[in-house]
């Protein structure tokens, strides 16, 4: 993970092509947030460690804002991607709760500065970050429902509850609320010890009987 | 008239100052007794309540220092004596507004014969007390978390405050109800409960539909209460 963005930068030395160019400035604000919080971030830090000109982030983004929107869906995206490679639905349930924990605490810890800003910045980004940090916990919401579901159906007799999409959204915004509060204190390198906490949390909702 | 049914937490408050966006003095201070109990007694506090009746006015974003002291017959002078800025003012609003809810969620168990409905009541008493004013709540929720990482420490502290009642909430029905296998919330899954309750609100401020919280929301507060706090199979 931690390769991630920074290799992408180097790796593409010359790049034409449009979407490597918007990854390259994609890059270059997750650079920058290793050197300052967003809110001080500015389009000329951005644009030195992307190594464009300001006009081609201006051909890509309209503005700072747009270009940590994408940054941030790029980052739910691979958190996404790792719960989809990790989870199935067909694992016992009990291991499949302790998985979804340390899959997400792990994804988490791996990117400390873009996942902090994610908690954070794109809930105090105003209107267009709100709407977009929606969709996103939707998704997660949605992903952790129907893996349950699948499990439920896979594994008749487990005791396994069906979860309501609202019931998984309070899930999800619960435990972005523990991780941001362990990154706000200081603790964003022991993530791993929240991993009791959403752990039983996850099994409260999810099972019948503990 | 629009006081009294603040006072009584009608949903229809925000549709109805959408119709009329002037809101009178004594609509003002209607709001701050709705706040905190008792009419607006020091200058500080008459700001605050020209905070708030900004708020009704323009929302959080669209208000200003000119706007607060408008609506507090204040002078600017006098604003700055109290506070750094606009924001500053709005937080001091938002730690009334937070003292007022952990007031009205401490009080808000009714003993019941069935557990789950005494917590979903206390939920709906919570739940009514947020959503009272829409557009502070709409502003608490939705629009606060612009105003920086002191906004965001001023929303944790809160939130923390509202988790912990809750977890004494449910230690009293437990205590009561000791034929239910139960128990104890931890701090952190209280607060993650709190957290994900206040999740599912914002959703509904953002569809601009905050009247339909109460309704929607307590059953599910109460039955994620339930969860964490009960032992035996449904």
């Amino acid at each position: 993970m931690e390769a991630g963005y920074g290799s992408a930068m180097s790796t593409t030395p010359a790049a034409t092509d449009g979407s490597a160019t918007r990854e390259r400035l994609i890059g270059g604000l997750a650079l920058a947030l290793k050197e300052r919080r967003l809110v001080d971030v500015t389009m000329n830090d951005i644009v030195r460690h992307a190594r464009v000109s300001k006009r081609t982030f201006y051909e890509h983004f309209a503005d700072k804002e747009a270009c940590f929107i994408a940054l941030y869906r790029e980052g739910c995206d691979r958190v996404a991607e790792e719960q989809a490679r990790a989870l199935r639905p067909e694992q016992q349930i009990g291991d499949l709760i302790t998985r979804l924990t340390q899959v997400y605490l792990a994804t988490m810890a791996a990117e400390p500065v873009i996942a902090r800003a994610s908690l954070s910045d794109i809930f105090g980004g105003g209107p267009a970050c709100l709407a977009v940090r929606r969709e996103q916990h939707e998704r997660f919401a949605e992903g952790m429902r129907s893996l349950f579901a699948g499990a439920a159906q896979l594994q008749p007799g487990a005791g396994i509850r069906p979860m309501t999409l609202e019931m998984a959204a309070a899930v999800v915004g619960g435990i972005n609320e523990l991780v941001l509060r362990e990154f706000d204190a200081g603790r964003g390198d022991r993530l791993q010890e929240l991993a009791p906490t959403v752990d039983g949390l996850i099994r409260s909702v999810v099972l019948e009987t503990r | 008239m629009r006081t009294s049914r603040y006072l009584h937490g009608m949903p229809s408050a925000r549709r109805e100052h959408r119709q009329s966006p002037a809101i009178s003095a004594d609509d003002a201070a209607g709001l701050w007794t709705l706040l905190t109990g008792a009419p607006p007694a020091t200058a500080r506090e008459r700001l605050l309540v020209g905070m708030a009746a900004a708020i009704q006015e323009r929302g959080l974003a669209g208000s200003t220092v000119a706007d607060v002291v408008r609506h507090a017959r204040a002078s600017r002078r006098t604003f700055y004596e109290h506070f750094r800025d606009r924001d500053e003012c709005y937080l001091a609003l938002y730690e009334v507004s937070v003292d007022r809810l952990v007031w009205l969620f401490e009080n808000s168990l009714t003993p019941r014969d069935d557990w789950f409905a005494e917590i979903a009541g206390a939920s709906e008493v919570y739940l009514t007390g947020l959503t009272a004013v829409p557009a502070l709540a709409r502003a608490g929720i939705a629009e606060m978390t612009s105003l920086g990482p002191r906004a965001l420490e001023v929303r944790h502290a809160g939130l923390q405050r509202l988790a912990d009642v809750l977890i004494t909430l449910h230690d009293e029905a437990r205590q009561r109800h000791a034929d239910v296998p139960s128990r104890e919330i931890s701090p952190e899954q209280g607060l993650a409960l709190m957290a994900g309750l206040h999740e599912l609100v914002l959703v509904r401020v953002q569809e601009d539909r905050i009247e339909d919280v109460v309704t929607e929301l307590a059953p599910v507060s109460a039955r994620m209460t339930y969860l964490l706090g009960v032992v035996s199979p449904d």
